[in-house]
């Protein structure tokens, strides 16, 4: 009689042990959960500030890099054609620019990309500062394009309009 | 629980019950800590990156000169290094920025955020500058063609005492500078600077008008050349000494651009003479090492800017186009 009480009362205590371990393992598993919920949560609303943060870097390298010293012309919103062509060929100047695309097209801008070298310089349309050839959203800037030239024997700035396209790789 | 005439005794369930609790909430605690640091850090680090974006409007274009503030609403350290060399930018190296706030109750400072990387600017502050505003003042360096903006950060108030009129006429547009005829004048929580005379935490000397000179800060003396004075003035030394060998390699740089671009447009009826000193300047300034060798290369270009402004076709605009 003894024994199959003290039997039915070791049983009753696994069981409670059994109930507690269960509800433990609940809770923990409850934490994790919620623990991967929150990182969820807060690395959405990371990688929008992110994408914020360099939409907004790309706009303001855009709205300034006319008035660089390695591009302005020395006038307000104005590139040196000229300097913007040894640039884009320079190696120095390849990790300067701390956007992932840089393009200078001249307007207007018929969808045929040209890129210009020191051969056709004065009948190109697209000067790559830089191109990583990646997927990015793309800003826009207008600015004027100056060049040397030269007109009955004077020498004289030709401007054109051009668009400055920009941009960050998208991240996603 | 049990409880016998000489004592407690605890089952198995309570012992495995309150070990088991106690490591859940240990791990709880341990977690939420780390979420929080992480969090902080992630604030630094976006503020850090902030900063740097409000920098490229100082880009003076056309300006002589520009001004602005930041306004933290707390009190906030900002963390400058500098480097002249970087895996991303070999030639023009870099320089970074983190940033820190203070706590409101436990360690004063929190951890410093992530370090940003800037390759295109050149930033003159002390290594750690404090405060709720911080003061941003631009200026660009000329060596015959502009080279830079020079940005000088401040978190502290100034007091400029007797400076020549073209150095009082730059700094009217910064809040933190006061100009005072003496020293006494100067209010006590001002860091005080020395235009000719020393008794100063700075002094500045020149004997040519402040073209060219010495600053003497933190116990080093740094020598500088045109706009490099406000950088000199405000810098820590050893930044200041990286940023000018910095400035040295894009004086280089944009010197070999302006070389070629002699050979792209003297085809275009635009001939220029200025060619062999562009080269020999380019070289000087890459070989820079020390601030005073930043002098001779000024002095170099000032030769070489009188011969491109007499030109009929100027192969850069200067200083005064």
């Amino acid at each position: 009689m003894k024994d199959k009480v003290r039997k039915m009362k070791s049983k009753k205590a696994q069981l409670k042990i059994q109930e507690m371990s269960f509800m433990l393992l609940a809770l923990v598993l409850f934490f994790i959960l919620a623990g991967l919920f929150f990182l969820v949560i807060s690395t959405g609303g990371l990688q929008r500030e992110v994408q914020f943060l360099e939409k907004q870097k790309t706009l303001s390298a855009l709205v300034s890099l006319a008035n660089t010293p390695e591009l302005s012309c020395g006038r307000q919103q104005c590139i040196d054609a000229d300097k913007l062509l040894v640039i884009s060929e320079r190696k120095a100047f390849e990790d300067f620019w701390e956007v992932d695309k840089l393009v200078v097209r001249r307007l207007p801008f018929d969808g045929v990309e040209v890129k210009c070298n020191a051969g056709n310089y004065l009948s190109c349309n697209t000067f790559v500062l830089k191109d990583e050839g990646i997927d990015c959203a793309v800003e826009r800037s207008y600015v004027s394009l100056c060049r040397k030239d030269v007109k009955s024997g004077f020498t004289y700035d030709k401007c054109e309009l051009a668009q400055v396209e920009a941009c960050v790789e998208r991240r996603t | 629980m049990i409880r016998g005439k000489r004592g407690l005794e605890m089952g198995f369930a309570w012992i495995f019950a309150i070990i088991v609790g106690a490591a859940i909430l240990f791990l709880a605690i341990f977690a939420t800590t780390q979420i929080i640091e992480t969090g902080k850090t992630r604030g630094f680090t976006e503020a850090a990156k902030a900063v740097t974006i409000l920098l490229d409007p100082l880009e003076t274009g056309i300006a002589s000169a520009r001004g602005d503030v930041i306004r933290f609403g707390r009190e906030t350290r900002t963390h400058y290094g500098c480097f002249t060399t970087s895996s991303k930018s070999p030639v023009f190296g870099r320089q970074t920025l983190s940033f820190s706030e203070r706590s409101g109750l436990g360690e004063e400072w929190q951890e410093v955020g992530a370090e940003i990387s800037i390759y295109n600017k050149y930033i003159f502050a002390d290594k750690t500058e404090q405060g709720e505003d911080l003061f941003l003042f631009s200026k660009p360096f000329y060596t015959g063609y502009k080279v830079s903006d020079l940005i000088m950060i401040s978190g502290e108030n100034y007091c400029f005492v007797a400076p020549p009129n073209i150095i009082e006429s730059d700094v009217d547009i910064i809040q933190n500078i006061n100009i005072s005829g003496t020293l006494e004048n100067c209010p006590a929580d001002a860091k005080s600077v020395c235009f000719g005379f020393s008794g100063c935490d700075i002094v500045v000397i020149s004997n040519d008008e402040y073209e060219t000179g010495t600053v003497t800060k933190e116990g080093g003396t740094v020598s500088f050349a045109g706009s490099l004075v406000y950088g000199a003035i405000f810098s820590n030394p050893d930044l200041y000494e990286c940023n000018v060998r910095r400035l040295g390699k894009k004086i280089a740089e944009l010197g070999w651009v302006y070389r070629d671009k002699i050979d792209l447009v003297s085809g275009q009826g635009c001939p220029s003479v200025i060619g062999p000193e562009l080269e020999f300047l380019a070289t000087q300034a890459s070989e820079i090492r020390l601030s005073s060798d930043m002098i001779s290369v000024y002095r170099i270009a000032q030769g070489m800017d009188d011969r491109n402004e007499d030109a009929l076709c100027r192969i850069y605009p200067g200083e005064d186009y």
